[in-house]
């Protein structure tokens, strides 16, 4: 193959000053992994089952709603977990109500029935599927709202990536990658925050009570089932702030909620003649009118604005309103600033936990780098002195093999925009070290054809011939631990296991082919008789 | 020039030695194993938080110890590195659930606990210029109109071109932090920076003291995470193992796949023991090491296997045993240059390329020598011994056990 030597030079001049190109300048086509630069590795888990149960609860409002608009009696829709049990049914209606759970729950949940007591109950079991379906909408979304909130905090070049599975096969971890982040705590809180926003009407006449006793006492022992009660962290009337827990009682169905905003940015409350940090919103269509109907109709009572399960203000409604409001109850710009960009990139649909963080500031990165450089130069310069002191002109030959095969890694690495990390670097220096390998294989092969009595060329050719093989096969194994590296790692390890990848590969054509053009223009051109090796 | 001329030994006949080296290699290691109670986990599998800082001055350990205890929890307080960088690192193990507000505002925990230990005579109005982000800076900076009082920003200059020359400033500034390993001793000695003159320089002494200490990196891992990762290590390391096997059977045969898999086996036990007997602690770059060292190792013991292949076409009359140590013989100078070559490029990462490496590095220079052993003394023999006892009467023609 590729007998004119000439052709051999073009293809190795091609493949060198390609991967020069596809490398140069290495500023630009190299892209440092966080643990060189900087930056701030997370890996999040986005809470599913918590969003399952809550739409399990759901369905089973709305099983009761069907139940009473055909009047089917029952004795209970009891919902739990990934199951809804439906008891009581008479035996009359059951053929019916089958018909009807199946018809309206069939494609979520598998109907079974049984007789008990005279009656029947059924039993929904949300499938496997919905439940896989639930779950990666959940990620998914919660992965895009993640992704809108990074960019308006304004990190530079972010990545997001499904990581991770449940029982069920999704992927329900995040891989949070972030350059040069001056303020991880910051970022940790943005990303965390659900930012679930409603407003409600506070109940006109229940006080704000230290405990939930208190405010049942209130009630003559039960809450009306309309309202809830729920933690107040807000001012009482421009009162200085209380430390004990406090509880009001609102209305449970909201106003509006986060989904009616177009838009919130931070401002300033100064309706007390104090400038207090504020956040203000302007409202769609349909929010101005549920917003504008309820502020009319109920001007001198309490709205609370509910972030997260936490009543954070409760303003009086002193006139109607229509598509903007104001939020108040912060403690500081910086934090409004915060919450705005969260309610402009809409809620979380489920709790996130962060379950994995690796920050690395950039002083530690730069040392990182120049060590790796530092240990890879020392290590170059002794294996090039080996090489020529124990090899003589075929080292160099050795050498200039070693320079291509770590130019076309370069160039490949380039090419893919692979990411150069800390271990990477490591890889970059082993490939060096293994690089030579190839070479010595050939040469002590080709040594020993001639102490058996070949001639130069007949010994370089059965050299090249039989340690071929020997080089592909060391370079598979070492591919297939390579492989598993990348199956194992994340981040800094895969790059590793890149950098090694390419590096064999690059090798093969080094050693094989780049190192047998210079000895076969020894052989052919310069007519050498005898070789330095 | 030759390192090895006409070697002819009869390594075949080294079987004990080889096996009480091995022995006592594999009793010495583990029997620290054993001792310890185990290996010693990073936070990468038992989970946990280890935050690593620079300081200004010599650590008092102990006064870190105490004053974190009180603030944050027990935590184990050492120095790694060079001495004079006076680095430190903090590790804390162990975290219950992933919700504890401890694991999630940790890192911030334990800055607030150092800042109230190691700066906590600096005045309350003014800011670490140690922790300071570029926008920080560049806004305070901004706010003090300190380049238009001296008349660098003209009056009518864009409001861009503000947020740009202000921006530029901070970079400076930063960078600078940076390359000193990110800790400005001294705000006065900005002053040979370009750009920062002095005006510039009380600007930033009014808003800013140097801090005595600087954040490297944190690093917090979930126990989920962790546990996660010890299954995932486990399986990587058996599975490469039996992609191995895999592999030297089909190009060779399945009693050369045998030996070189017991070859890379005895290796990575051994070199297990000797990190534990030497007081390294397995963390994830560690099994990076290892399974790279599953690849690499490897290659040796393929080179014998292909003179042995070589060599029972060439020379049918002799034994198995004259064919193995022929073999041996005929290849250990290249055994040892690949190897040796390869060492030196470890050993020099292991030399110079810093703490995080450490570990990584460290596998893969034990574990080359023991590989490059462990080709000659395991591989070859217990293949001889597999053929010999369990080979089927075909095998027992092409390999003639006399």
């Amino acid at each position: 193959m590729f007998k004119s030597l000439k052709v051999r030079y073009i293809i190795i001049l091609i493949v060198c000053a390609g991967s020069a190109y596809l490398f140069y300048p290495p500023k630009e086509k190299i892209n440092f992994g966080l643990d060189l630069k900087g930056g701030m590795h997370l890996v999040l888990e986005v809470k599913t089952d918590k969003v399952i149960r809550a739409e399990v609860q759901q369905y089973g409002e709305r099983i009761k709603r069907l139940l009473e608009e055909n009047k089917t009696a029952y004795t209970q829709v009891l919902a739990e977990d990934t199951k809804i049990t439906l008891s009581g049914v008479p035996e009359a209606q059951s053929e019916a109500t089958r018909k009807n759970l199946k018809d309206f729950f069939g494609h979520y949940f598998d109907v079974s029935s049984k007789y008990e007591g005279g009656a029947v109950s059924f039993t929904l079991d949300l499938t496997a599927a919905a439940v896989r379906d639930l779950e990666q909408t959940t990620v998914q979304s919660s992965r895009d709202t993640l992704e809108r909130r990074i960019d308006a905090y304004g990190v530079a070049e972010p990545t997001l990536q499904l990581f991770g599975s449940t029982e069920s096969g999704t992927s329900n971890q995040i891989i949070v990658e972030l350059p040069g982040v001056e303020n991880p705590e910051e970022v940790k809180t943005l990303l965390k925050e659900t930012a679930s926003l409603s407003l409600n009407l506070v109940h006109p006449t229940a006080p704000y009570a230290a405990s939930l006793d208190a405010i049942s006492q209130f009630f003559g022992g039960q809450i009306p089932a309309d309202h809830a009660a729920v933690l107040y962290t807000g001012d009482y009337s421009g009162e200085a702030r209380e430390q004990e827990k406090r509880y009001i009682v609102v209305q449970k169905a909201p106003v509006i909620t986060g989904k009616h905003l177009t838009n919130a940015r931070a401002s300033q409350d100064s309706s007390l003649g104090l400038s207090r940090p504020a956040v203000s919103f302007t409202l769609n269509s349909e929010g101005a009118r549920l917003f504008g109907d309820a502020t009319e109709a109920n001007q001198g009572r309490q709205l609370a604005i509910i972030l997260d399960d936490k009543a954070i203000s409760a303003p009086r409604i002193e006139a109607k309103i229509t598509d903007s409001g104001i939020i108040t109850g912060i403690d500081s710009a910086r934090e409004s600033q915060l919450l705005a960009l969260s309610l402009r990139s809409g809620a979380l649909p489920a709790d996130i936990v962060i379950l994995e963080e690796r920050t690395v500031g950039p002083s530690l990165g730069l040392e990182s780098i120049r060590q790796g450089v530092n240990a890879g130069l020392l290590g170059l310069a002794l294996i090039v002195l080996f090489m020529v002191f124990y090899y003589r002109l075929s080292g160099l030959n050795a050498i200039l093999c070693l320079i291509i095969n770590v130019v076309i890694l370069l160039g490949v690495m380039g090419y893919f925009r692979a990411t150069l990390t800390l271990p990477g670097i490591a890889g970059i220096i082993l490939t060096i070290g293994m690089a030579v390998d190839s070479n010595v294989l050939i040469f002590e092969r080709i040594r020993e054809e001639l102490r058996w009595g070949k001639t130069v060329a007949a010994a370089v050719d059965a050299g090249f011939a039989r340690a071929s093989w020997t080089i592909f096969d060391a370079n598979v194994t070492t591919l297939i631990s390579a492989a598993f590296l990348y199956q194992f790692g994340t981040g800094p390890i895969r790059g590793f296991a890149v950098t090694l990848t390419f590096g064999l590969l690059a090798n093969l054509f080094a050693a094989i082919f780049a190192s047998r053009t210079i000895f076969n223009t020894l052989l052919q051109q310069v007519q050498i008789k005898k070789l330095s090796i | 020039m030759e390192l090895f001329k006409n070697v002819n030994v009869d390594w075949m006949s080294k079987k004990w030695l080889f096996l009480s080296a091995s022995l006592i290699l594999l009793v010495a290691g583990w029997a620290s194993v054993i001792q310890r109670g185990g290996f010693s986990y990073s936070i990468d599998f038992t989970g946990g938080t280890l935050v690593k800082i620079k300081l200004a001055q010599k650590p008092d350990l102990d006064g870190l110890r105490t004053a974190l205890r009180q603030s944050v929890g027990a935590a184990d307080v050492t120095r790694f590195d060079a001495e004079e960088k006076n680095l430190v690192q903090i590790r804390m193990k162990k975290i219950e659930t992933e919700e504890t507000a401890s694991f999630q505002n940790l890192g911030q925990n334990i800055y607030s606990a150092l800042h109230g230990i190691l700066d906590k005579d600096q005045p309350t109005g003014k800011q670490d210029l140690n922790r300071v982000g570029i926008d920080q800076l560049a806004a305070v900076l901004r706010a003090s109109r300190v380049l238009e009082n001296m008349g660098r920003l003209t009056a009518n200059a864009t409001i861009e071109e503000t947020q740009r020359v202000y921006r530029d400033l901070a970079v400076t500034i930063v960078d600078h932090r940076t390359e000193q390993g990110g800790l400005i001793a001294d705000i006065d000695r900005l002053g040979s920076l370009p750009g920062i003159s002095n005006p510039v320089l009380s600007v930033l002494r009014q808003n800013y003291y140097p801090g005595s200490f600087t954040v490297l990196s944190v690093d917090s891992v979930g126990p989920k995470i962790g546990k996660e990762l010890q299954d995932k290590a486990g399986k990587a390391v058996l599975f490469s193992l039996l992609g191995m096997l895999v592999y030297v059977a089909l190009r060779f045969k399945f009693a050369f796949g045998v030996g070189a898999v017991a070859a890379l086996f005895h290796d990575v036990i051994i070199a297990l023991g000797l990190m534990s007997l030497l007081g390294k602690e397995i963390s994830l770059i560690v099994v990076a090491g290892f399974l790279t060292l599953v690849g690499y190792s490897i290659n040796d013991t393929i080179v014998v296997f292909d003179r042995i292949r070589e060599n029972i076409k060439l020379n049918r009359a002799d034994t198995f045993l004259t064919i193995i140590n022929k073999s041996i013989n005929q290849t250990i100078s290249r055994t040892v240059i690949t190897s040796g070559l390869t060492f030196i490029s470890v050993f020099c990462l292991w030399l110079l390329g810093g703490e995080t490496l450490d570990g990584f590095s460290f596998v893969l220079v034990i574990g080359i020598i023991i590989g490059t052993y462990s080709s000659i003394a395991v591989a070859s023999p217990l293949t001889y011994y597999w053929l010999k006892l369990l080979g089927t009467k075909k095998e027992k023609k092409v390999y003639k056990f006399a």
